[in-house]
This record gives C-alpha cells, structure tokens and sequence, in this order.
C-alpha cells in the first residue's frame, strides 16, 4: 500500500467540532483512488494532512510505508500537489512559475515546456498569469505539481473551470500517469470523471468513509436497478418504470409483459451519482 | 538546503521586482541619497547618512518582508512552497536574506557616495546585513500578528518608533545606557560610529557579534512561532 489511513480524526485549532473522526482508506501503487463527498465534508483538509500542510493529526497516516510524522524533506522530493485554487506567482510567466519550483527538488525534474505543453499552455507566453483564465490558471497549478515526477499525486479538483474539452484532456493525463506508475489521490465533484478515471473511490461522509469500492461495483451495491418500458395501449404511446428489487414492482413488470403490447424495454443505469445522493443522502436524514 | 535557499532568495527578489516592492529599487534608492548627500553641506550629509542607513536596511526592509508575506498569503502562493522540499526556516532565511541584500546594497553605495571607498564598507557591509536581517525578523514577526499590510502598518507604528530609538545616542541626544538593551542598538550604535569614522576593528566585531547574535536568537523564535502558525493550517490554501 502507498497511502494507508488509520482512525484519522482531525479537528482545527480552535474548532468545537472534528472535521475527521475514524477516517480509514488505502490506496494501492498505481491506483487512481478518488475521494468523493460533499461540500465540506473534509476532503481537502484530508489531501492537506497527507501532504503536510496541516498538522496535528490523531490516528496513523502511513505513505510508502513509512508513518508519515518521521518523513522529512524526502517526502516532498516524491509528491506533487495540485490546489483547488489557483496559488501561482501572479506576475511571473507561466514557464517562470514552474522554473522557480523546480529548483526547489533535486531529484530529477521535467522541463517546464513540455508540461505547459501537455496541458495545451502556450510555452513561450510572455503574459503573466495573472492574465490567464481560470481555467488557465488551474491548468498552471497542475502543470507544476508534475514538475519532479511525483510517485504520489495529488489533485484536489483538477477539472473544475476546465471546459470539456480541457477535462477531457486532463482526464487522459491522469490515466496516462497513473498507468506509467504514479499514484493518484483525487478530489473531485465531477462523478462522471469519477466513474471514468478512478479504479476505486470512497465517499466521505460526517468524517468517515461511508462507502469504498471501484465505481461499477459501487453502482450495483446501491443504486436500484430499474427498466423503462414503453407500451402501446390503442393510440397513445406510454411508459412505465419499475423497480426489479422490489418483488411487487417486479411482478408488475412480469405481468405487463404476458398481457401488453410491449415496444421498447430499456435497463436504467445506475450512474456513481445516484451512489453518491443514496450515500451522502441517506446520512444526511439520519 | 544551500541550493533551497538560493532559488527562494532569486524567486522572493523576482516577485518583489515584478511586484514593484519599493524596496526592490533600494539601489537606486541608495545611489540618489547619495547623490543628494553629496551635494547638500558636509553638516547636513555628515546627520542625514546615519539616519538613512538605518532607515533603509531597518524599516523599508522589515516593511518589504512583511509586504511579501502578505502577498504571499493574498494569492496563496506559499502553500505550495511548502509542499515542495522547501522548509519553512528555509523560506524564512531567503526572504529575509533577500530584504538584507538589498538594503545592504543600497546603504553602501549611499556610504561610499558620501564618505569615499575606504576599508570601512567590510566593517559596514557586515553592520548592515546583520541589521537589515534583525530588523527584516521584526517585520515578519509584527506580520504574524496582523492578517493585512495596512492592519500591519499601524500596529507597528510603536514598535518602529521603539526599534529606532538607539538613534537618539548616536546623536547624543539619549545616554547610551538607556537604550542599548534593544536588539536594534548594536547595529544602530555601530552604523552611527561608521559613519563617524571612529569605528575600530576590535569595535566592529564587537558589534557584529552582538547583533549577530540577537540577530541568530530572534531566528530562532520567529522560525518557532512561524512554524507553529504553519501548523495551525489557518494560513495556508
Ligand atoms: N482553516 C480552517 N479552519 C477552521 N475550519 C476549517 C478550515 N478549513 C476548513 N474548515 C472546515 O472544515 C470542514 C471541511 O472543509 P474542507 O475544505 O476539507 O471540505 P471539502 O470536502 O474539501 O469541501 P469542498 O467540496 O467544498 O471543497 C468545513 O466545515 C470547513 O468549514
Ligand atoms: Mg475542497
């Protein structure tokens, strides 16, 4: 296991409530594992204790099986970490924002260029980003969490403000990495990307983990599988849907089959949304 | 770590070039209070050098380290120096060392426009940057306290006016005993006899090692407390 999380609890200074109580995930080498929940649930102050920006915490964090509280600066030498908000030097180019950071790792590091490059920023920009969309920006800060090549990524959001054609592209990105061996801790809102991209995810809700598991399986578990059936009864087109999980709904199914003029049947399916609204829901009405 | 600290030092005087920090210009600053020293009567230039050799390392510095810090917490940016291998006593040094440099540079182009090139700039060099950073500490310090730069500015105000009044001995104005307790003496007290041209070798050493020292000590805590506040997480993205 690269990342394993053990009973975190974690509380700001001065809070009267923990945002983190009995938070417990893995996360295996390569793996794309994303970290889903609502608003203010503790997803970002969780990607803030991993990468050390935020102290203090209670239960074990172990990253490449060494407990996080003994790692020094070697630690950072192996991560990259892209910020839900655009936290550039806004005066500098975007080659001048990557340039500077890279100098920050020994470790070897790739070329400015080719990442801006890769996220389809024009290298020899002379504006600087102060002047860039959102959307641009955003396309800087993770540019430069890839400069030294991290074995851990981090990505709190990536593809928020991206139009796209854009998330697309960084959807790709993120696959192609993964696939060449890094592994990707990501924070996302977009459940399609989610479903696409993540081999596991795991929701957090009230400081824990309520679900965790790959998206497909997560979708059979939860959401209700249903059919759409559309009749015809004399001149009018109609549909109805069903439930197959519940046994009266089912056999309302069974039985419009034997007795209608049945002309279309379509399977519903679960989408990782409905997992998220069934998970995140079902906690919030207690 | 050497190499850490040299590519925040180049990164912290980019952005402050870019940014327009007055203090980025402190040799230009310099060479035009040179120039004016120069031309004003000896009486005058022989009163105004001191006070601008301790105003411009001292307080245009400690205001530049806070300037940048604010800019820094305004767009974020420091957060993702520390989750590079920069370390926050790291960060600390190269913003300061960058301030220091500076309003070293400016204070011995405005000694040598005045005063001539003589054996004291290594004394003076030394003098300076031991104070610049001393004063540079202050400012980061006054900047934990306040979460903007004009909160920041009016809130000093005390500790500005505490800061420099060693002066008030150098011109005899104060008897020496009343205000050299402050760690702001030594570096005041020693640019004040510099200038003067009375200062011995054994003299300036002893004052270098004095603010040096209070200089390494208020390291020490400011790095503390600034780590504590980075721990907090309440400052950073
Ligand atoms: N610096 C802070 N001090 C005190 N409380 C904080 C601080 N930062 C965040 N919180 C609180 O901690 C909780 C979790 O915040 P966090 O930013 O981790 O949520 P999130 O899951 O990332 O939300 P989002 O989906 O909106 O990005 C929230 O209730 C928030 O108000
Ligand atoms: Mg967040």
């Amino acid at each position: 296991m690269i990342v394993s999380v053990r009973e975190l609890a974690y509380r700001y200074p001065g809070a009267t409530e923990s945002v983190l109580r009995d938070l417990d995930f893995e996360i295996a080498e390569g793996e794309v594992f994303g970290f889903l929940g609502p608003n203010g649930s503790g997803k970002s102050t969780t990607q803030k204790l991993l990468t050390r920006i935020l102290r203090g915490h209670q239960g074990r964090i172990s990253v490449f099986g060494q407990d996080l509280e003994t790692q020094g600066v070697a630690y950072h030498e192996r991560i990259g970490v892209c910020f839900e908000i655009p936290n550039l030097y806004e005066k500098l180019t975007a080659r001048e924002n990557l340039d500077f950071y890279r100098r920050f790792y020994a470790g070897p590091c790739d070329p400015p260029e080719a990442l801006l490059a890769e996220l389809d920023l024009p290298e020899a920009d002379r504006r600087p980003v102060g002047h860039y969309s959102k959307g641009m920006k955003m396309r800087v800060v993770l540019a430069r969490s890839l400069v030294n090549r991290p074995k851990l990524w981090f990505l709190d959001e990536p593809t928020s403000g991206q139009d796209p054609e854009h998330a697309v592209r960084i959807r790709d990105l993120v696959r192609a990495r993964a696939d060449a061996g890094s592994t990707v801790f990501l924070t996302t809102h977009d459940m399609h990307l989610a479903d696409t991209l993540c081999d596991r995810v795991g929701f957090l809700v009230d400081g824990r983990i309520a679900s965790v598991g790959s998206p497909r399986e997560l979708k059979l578990a939860h959401a209700r599988r249903t059919v759409r059936v559309e009749l015809r009864r004399g001149e009018n087109l109609e549909s109805q849907s069903f439930e197959l999980d519940e046994p009266a709904s089912k056999a309302a199914f069974l039985e419009l089959l034997r007795s209608e003029r049945v002309e279309t049947i379509h399977t519903q399916e679960p989408s990782l949304e409905d997992v998220f609204l069934e998970v995140t829901g079902r906690r919030l009405l207690g | 770590m050497i190499r850490r600290v040299l590519a925040a030092t180049r990164l912290v005087l980019l952005v402050q070039a870019r940014g327009y920090f007055p203090h980025t210009f402190a040799l230009f600053v310099g060479m035009v209070v040179g120039v004016l020293l120069f031309v004003v009567p000896e009486g005058i230039a022989q009163l105004i050098l001191p006070v601008f050799l301790v105003t411009e390392p001292g307080m245009l510095g400690l205001m530049a380290v806070a300037a940048h810090r604010y800019l820094e917490l305004g767009s974020a940016s420091v957060s993702a120096l520390h989750v590079s291998p920069l370390r926050s006593g790291e960060y600390l040094v190269a913003l300061l060392s960058a301030s220091a440099l500076l309003g070293t540079a400016a204070g011995v182009v405005t000694f040598a426009a005045v005063a001539g090139v003589d054996g004291r700039l290594v004394g003076l060099t030394l003098v300076l940057f031991a104070f610049a950073f001393l004063s540079g500490l202050l400012g980061f310090a006054l900047s934990l306290r306040y979460p903007d730069f004009p909160r920041f500015l009016l809130g000093s105000i005390p500790a500005m006016v505490v800061w420099q009044l060693p002066l008030l001995a150098a011109f005899d104005l104060a008897p020496a005993a009343v205000v050299v307790w402050l760690p702001s003496a030594a570096g005041i007290l020693a640019l004040a006899e510099l200038c003067r041209g009375d200062l011995s070798l054994p003299a300036t050493a002893g004052w270098v090692l004095a603010g040096g020292a209070w200089a390494g000590a208020a390291f020490v805590l400011v790095q503390r407390l600034y780590a504590r506040r980075l721990r907090s997480g309440w400052e950073l993205a």
